[in-house]
């Protein structure tokens, strides 16, 4: 568990510290954080909100960029079908990349553990999550004022979501999902209101798609 | 960034947020998502993110037009490679941030 919240812990303040540096008010950064909770998608609007996009692009940016929460939740979801709404609503704003990649390395499938367990453990790791993702906002708040303007410190939120891709570029098939990506990402950069980035999700979902429709063929 | 439009966007981060995050703990809870469904959906966060990174590494943004200009980064470009370098070989996301930054740093001080 230390090793998910140190890199929870960095990346907080990396990218708060991002946040920060591009102009973005001290209080408008808390009430982000505390309301959102959501590094990457965070990431990805504050150039929107800078630029005072319409808040329709503000939010199909982030449904994108979110879409692979809604199969965390369906993933997560059979161990926690008998407790109330209120509970499961608590988890599902809990429920993070890293909350979820911890759960599922201890629960890949049903389990005979009580029910009671498994909730007071992804419950447990997530709370915990979700503490050290806020001390890190405190400690870039008040460490950003000493990080000169040269260093870049933005960068290193392009730095966490490479971080976030490069495990998902290991097969051949998924290798070839991400060049075509950056292909339709190069074309489609100049279209207005970012319909880049709904463009490279359509071209990376349709490769799959046919990578795996010639895949059968060929089984 | 006005009042309103910022407390708008960030009521729709939180709506969106929230409702990815705990679609089928609530309002899917009935809900049965296809397999091939499923599938499919979990290559749009790669392809999202790799659209948000591509630009800071090959792209320079005209200051009068706002629109992308090709132009590769090589600071930025070697500093990225470093950070997944150090990532695939460590496993350690501090240690490959650490490394990226530092390349980024030398190598926009002394070679730029």
């Amino acid at each position: 568990m230390l090793g998910p919240s140190i890199g929870i812990f960095t990346w907080s303040i990396v990218l708060n510290l991002a946040i920060i540096k591009t102009g973005f008010a001290v209080l408008n950064t808390i009430v982000m954080s505390l309301a959102v909770y959501a590094g990457s998608a965070q990431l990805a609007s504050i150039p929107l909100m800078n630029g005072n996009f319409p808040i329709w692009i503000i939010f199909f940016t982030t449904m994108v960029i979110n879409s692979r929460f809604i199969v965390y939740s369906a993933a997560i979801a059979p161990h926690f079908k008998d407790l109330s709404f209120f509970q499961r609503a608590i988890l599902g704003y809990l429920n993070g990349d890293i909350s979820f990649a911890v759960f599922t390395r201890k629960y890949p499938t049903a389990t005979t553990d009580s029910k009671k367990e498994v909730y007071q453990y992804f419950l447990g790791t997530a709370t915990m999550n979700w503490v050290v993702w806020q001390l890190g906002l405190v400690v870039a708040l008040v460490f950003g004022i000493y990080i000169p303007n040269e260093w870049n410190f933005a960068f290193a939120g392009t730095l966490v979501l490479i971080c976030l891709i490069a495990p998902n570029l290991k097969t051949p098939k998924e290798i070839t999902i991400g060049i075509v990506s950056i292909l339709v990402t190069m074309f489609t950069i100049n279209l207005p209101y970012r319909l880049g980035i709904l463009s490279t999700v359509l071209a990376a979902m349709c490769t799959a798609f046919l990578i795996e429709q010639v895949q059968r063929k060929n089984v | 960034m006005s009042e309103i439009y910022f407390w708008s966007c960030i009521l729709t981060l939180s709506f969106v947020t929230f409702f990815t995050r705990s679609f089928f703990l609530t309002v899917g809870a009935k809900l049965k998502l296809s397999p091939s469904v499923r599938n499919l959906i979990q290559y749009a966060p790669t392809g999202a993110l790799i659209a948000i990174v591509i630009p800071e590494l090959l792209f320079e943004k005209d200051a009068l037009t706002k629109s992308y200009q090709f132009a590769m980064q090589p600071v930025q470009i070697y500093s990225s490679i470093s950070t997944i370098v150090i990532f695939y070989f460590s496993k350690s996301m501090v240690l490959s941030l650490t490394t990226g930054m530092v390349v980024l740093t030398l190598l926009s001080k002394y070679w730029q």
